[in-house]
């Protein structure tokens, strides 16, 4: 029998164990031991996850139908905050941060039908009295620690597959009720697990409520939330737009919180082509915007062309974000181009930079360094040196011809130290610029 | 892949037995002993068909012999003084699976902690065992810290660990802490092992083939065995 087979085979029977134990409500100590365990343990395998999501929903159930209309229980469910587990150097050392009592932990078995226990337990003591809703209390958080709490963004996901049912919206509700940021963070990682089952919109829907109780982010609920919508935004978009642009403010995401840049580069432009994305899109994310489509990950993404979105900042005079959106509208228009369109980007590039003239370096560079098909590259080279020549000729008249040489400048200030004469015929390198001069 | 046969394992358990008890009744070649109080750490005594009386008293002896009147470990008797140690303990607590007459049979010696104060992990644990459960009643199990305790050991500890569990009476669980450090070790039969008793304590049903072969630590231990002493235990 080779010994990971024996693992799985293992694991499989025991969640047929676990399951049965959330929904009959006996054993709820040992399973507690037994989950904490399985928190703890640092080499999980993968298919540990689907299980653990199939316990995580089963627990609402039960536990409402035992006491779910005892308010009581259902603070604790959504407010305590189960001990936490310490690592392996807190565990050796004396000192360590070990939080659960050790004399917690004695008999286990046989005597495991709850109320049996606890009326014959010496740990009974000094407890509270209803044991099955106390029992109750941690599964929710642990169940859903043991699955997601290690999802990572780089983890094959293809291999992995969560059963839903109709019992995940219950702990959905449960979880992102709790106003425990590690909770939220849990069941937030289900949808980097397996975001494709979903109904479009629902994470954001989820985490939206999160957003009106609590500011700012914890880190511990912003980088899955980031990897989320990195992972199914088009679908949110699509569903829910305002709400998830509204997250996107809220998270402030920056380049370093990105897996993959490209996704975000096209997920900011779609953000923005929405009704309400150019008024709602926070100034932060233009200058991401700005960043990352003029680097290495912008992608042609065609239809991102968007002349609506660029005659609105033209008409609002939204010259900073107009520089953006054009820089986006450049590398993303298709070829060939209607005449048309490049004819109405022509103009509101020329107006740009007659208003901006620090924007025409940058449109040069585009055309070195952008992702433009050729025919671009000759337009935005005549656009670029229309704006330069209508901008040379509205400037006041330039001041008389001078020649600078650094050279000559320099060989004057050292001279006396290098013992050498100034140069006295050098032939000027650098000029200012001078009317009708076009070799800029 | 190894395809585990119950009739098989279970005839060896019994033929191990046999051969333990030989060797430390009539052999004095101390490999031989060595060997022999080794395995009598893995057997499942009083299980299957093996009622055989294992030599308790010669391998609690044996363990004395480790430690001189001051109750230090001799020199170069750490090897004997674990794995005897281990034996008494594999017997006692399978003794008290069975009943509180046959675990009367079996006590544990009285131990004395400073006898291993400087001694490795390993033989610390089992002591502090030893400890535990010298007087009567239901087995108390520690976990070894997995950051100072060797796999083997941890092994044979929930090997242990599973047998009572599926014996019963349930044993009596010491120190969370250690508990929830094995969840830290890179060992995965250990983890199996715990697993395994978490479903067996939830009420799961556990087939006989499985829990014989979920040790698979008794095939490799028993290869240890010298031939000289096979042969003749064989001859008996």
């Amino acid at each position: 029998v080779h010994a990971s087979d024996s693992l799985e085979t293992i694991l499989s029977y025991l969640s047929t164990r676990v399951m049965n134990t959330i929904t009959d409500g006996t054993c709820l100590r040992d399973l507690h031991y037994l989950l904490e365990f399985l928190s703890a343990w640092e080499n999980q395998p993968e298919c540990l996850v689907p299980m653990a999501y199939q316990w995580s929903c089963a627990v609402p159930e039960p536990a409402e139908r035992l006491e779910w209309n005892n308010f009581t229980l259902r603070r604790k469910i959504l407010l305590q905050l189960r001990p936490r587990l310490q690592y392996p150097d807190q565990f050796s050392g004396t000192t360590g941060g070990i939080q659960f009592a050790e004399e917690e932990f004695s008999e286990v078995g046989h005597r495991c039908n709850s109320l049996r226990l606890d009326d014959t337990s010496h740990r009974a003591r000094g407890r509270p009295q209803n044991p099955i809703s106390d029992r109750y209390v941690n599964l929710l958080p642990t169940t859903l620690e043991i699955g997601f709490r290690r999802v990572t963004p780089g983890r094959d996901r293809s291999a992995l597959h969560l059963d839903h049912t109709p019992h995940h919206n219950r702990m959905f509700e449960t979880a992102f009720s709790s106003d425990d940021d590690e909770v939220v963070a849990d069941a937030v990682s289900v949808w980097i697990v397996d975001g494709d089952w979903a109904p479009p919109g629902s994470s954001v829907r989820y985490l939206a409520k999160r957003v009106k109780k609590v500011t700012p982010f914890a880190p511990i609920l912003r980088r899955p939330s980031i990897l989320v919508i990195e992972r199914i935004w088009r679908n949110e978009l699509e569903a829910s737009g305002l709400e998830t642009i509204r997250l996107l403010n809220r998270l402030d995401i920056d380049v370093d919180d990105m897996v993959e840049r490209d996704v975000w580069v096209e997920l900011l432009v779609r953000a923005t082509c929405l009704p309400a994305g150019l008024e709602t899109l926070s100034s932060h994310y233009w200058s991401l915007l700005d960043k990352l489509a003029s680097g290495p990950d912008f992608r042609w993404m065609p239809g991102s062309c968007n002349i609506e979105v660029m005659g609105a900042l033209e008409k609002a005079e939204g010259w900073d974000k107009l520089e953006v959106w054009l820089v986006v509208v450049w590398q993303s228009l298709d070829y060939p181009t209607p005449s048309s369109t490049m004819e109405d980007v022509g103009q509101v590039t020329l107006k740009l930079l007659l208003q901006r003239a620090s924007a025409l370096l940058r449109f040069r560079d585009l055309q070195v360094d952008g992702n433009l098909h050729y025919p671009h590259v000759v337009e935005l080279r005549r656009i670029c040196d229309q704006a330069q020549m209508e901008q040379l000729s509205s400037e006041p008249p330039p001041p008389p011809y001078v020649s600078f040489c650094p050279a000559q400048h320099l060989s004057i200030l050292i001279s006396p130290f290098l013992r050498l004469s100034p140069p006295t015929h050098v032939q000027p390198f650098v000029s200012l610029p001078f009317g009708g001069d076009d070799t800029f | 892949v190894r395809v585990w046969n119950l009739e098989t394992i279970l005839r060896q358990n019994v033929d191990n037995a046999r051969c333990v008890s030989w060797i430390l009744r009539n052999i004095t070649d101390p490999e031989a002993i060595d060997s022999a109080i080794r395995l009598a750490g893995t057997i499942r005594w009083f299980d299957g068909d093996s009622d055989h009386d294992p030599p308790f008293d010669l391998i609690v002896f044996t363990f004395e012999a480790c430690f001189d009147s001051n109750r230090q470990l001799y020199s170069g008797m750490r090897d004997r003084a674990y794995f005897s140690a281990r034996a008494i303990l594999q017997i006692n607590m399978m003794a008290r699976a069975q009943s509180h007459e046959r675990a009367s049979k079996y006590p544990i010696p009285a131990v004395s902690s400073t006898s291993v104060q400087d001694t490795d992990p390993d033989l610390r644990h089992v002591i502090s065992m030893l400890k535990h459960n010298f007087a009567p009643g239901i087995p108390i199990l520690d976990f070894p810290m997995v950051d100072t305790n060797t796999h083997a050991h941890s092994l044979w500890m929930s090997n242990l660990f599973v047998d009572l569990t599926h014996a019963g009476p349930n044993p009596t669980l010491r120190s969370y802490g250690s508990y929830l450090s094995s969840a830290f070790t890179d060992h995965q039969p250990t983890v199996s092992n715990t697993h395994l008793v978490w479903y067996m304590l939830l009420g799961g049903h556990v087939e006989e083939e499985t829990i014989w072969a979920v040790d698979k630590s008794y095939v490799a231990v028993s290869l240890s065995i010298p031939s000289s002493a096979r042969l003749n235990c064989a001859c008996q």
